[in-house]
């Protein structure tokens, strides 16, 4: 096998490594057509063109409850919810500082720049205290351990999954998030006029901050579309 | 289901191919030297007509050489093939990239 058709089969093995579950079997069959492509460039230039493959990060909807533990797996926060302590400090933590330069700004401008990014930081911290992630009822639950007793009781881990997800699209949909957000923006105005245009740097956070914004509602329409597979799944049970 | 598909020269130049042999299993890859299309134009095009029931898609039972592993064999659906026909009858020769006469000599 020459280094070129080597070349080939290695980026078609990590396309099909590397796709989604709902597009694995379409690079599968991108894979399968460079075995029988008989030119080694031409077979190079089909496994290249089957890259955009791994764009599409769509997973393969329920197919039945059976699916539901290793869908619960999935979303990865099963029995360990430890944002639920900690993320709303890690904006109050910030505000400690941002008090001490507020306390030693010498004239208005700094006093208000600074006060304006304190205000922001506690905004911060206490919308994201009050939208911070739920664990779930512990009736919800699915019986014993889950790592000893996998696949036990899909009555409860569909109960779980269920309350899950709207648990968590309750928190994308909460207006907290865009409190949030308004709060992250004067914190960097407040930088900026405080420290007299010198902490421009800081505001580095806008852009960061308006290309995750897309990702708020591509996390909605996700967990929404689980949604109504999981309901559909049930109501055709009933 | 919804069967709207965006129209574009290339997902008319595929399904032109597939109203070929409308009954056929196609490969991948010999739909892409019909057409003319590179895998990462032409894929993307069948994702969407499978996603919307127009394409039937199915791994190939015996290999024709021993030891190749199977290939994935695409089909239109009864949906697809109404699908095609309108899509087809729509387009312009120009865009499908047929020749109107092929041979006539001028």
């Amino acid at each position: 096998m020459s280094l070129v058709r080597r070349g080939a089969v290695g980026v078609s093995r990590f396309v099909v490594g590397h796709a989604s579950a709902f597009s694995r079997e379409w690079a599968e069959g991108l894979a399968r057509e460079v075995e029988v492509i008989a030119g080694d460039w031409e077979a190079l230039g089909w496994a290249v063109g089957s890259l955009p493959v791994l764009l599409d990060r769509r997973e393969a909807p329920l197919a039945s409850l059976a699916e539901v533990p290793a869908a619960v797996r999935r979303l990865g926060s099963f029995g360990r919810y430890p944002e639920e302590k900690a993320t709303w400090l890690v904006f109050l933590y910030p505000a400690i500082f941002m008090g001490e330069n507020l306390l030693h700004a010498t004239h208005t401008q700094q006093r208000a720049g600074y006060g304006l990014a304190l205000c922001g930081w506690v905004a911060s911290g206490i919308s994201s205290y009050f939208n911070r992630p739920r664990r779930p009822d512990r009736a919800m639950r699915p019986i014993g351990d889950w790592t000893l007793f996998y696949p036990r009781d899909i009555g409860s881990w569909t109960r779980y999954y269920k309350s899950e997800l709207e648990t968590r699209l309750d928190r994308l949909r909460s207006p907290l998030i865009w409190v949030n957000a308004f709060a992250l923006l004067c914190v960097c105005a407040g930088l900026i006029i405080g420290s007299e245009g010198y902490a421009l740097a800081n505001a580095s956070i806008v852009p960061v901050f308006t290309i995750s914004v897309p990702f708020v509602f591509y996390g909605r329409w996700r967990l929404r579309r689980r949604l109504d597979r999981l309901n559909e799944l049930l109501v055709s049970l009933e | 289901m919804d069967l709207k598909i965006r129209r574009s020269p290339q997902t008319t130049r595929v399904l032109f191919e597939f109203l070929k042999a409308k009954s056929a299993w196609r490969y991948g890859y010999d739909l892409s030297r019909a057409t003319g299309l590179k895998s990462g134009t032409l894929y993307p095009i069948l994702m969407r007509l499978a996603e919307r029931g127009l394409l039937e898609t199915n791994w190939e039972s015996a290999p024709e050489e021993a030891g190749r592993p199977p290939r994935h064999m695409y089909k239109l659906t009864q949906d697809g093939l109404r699908h095609a026909r309108t899509e087809t009858a729509a387009e312009p020769v120009s865009a499908i990239g047929e020749p109107a006469f092929d041979g006539v000599a001028l």
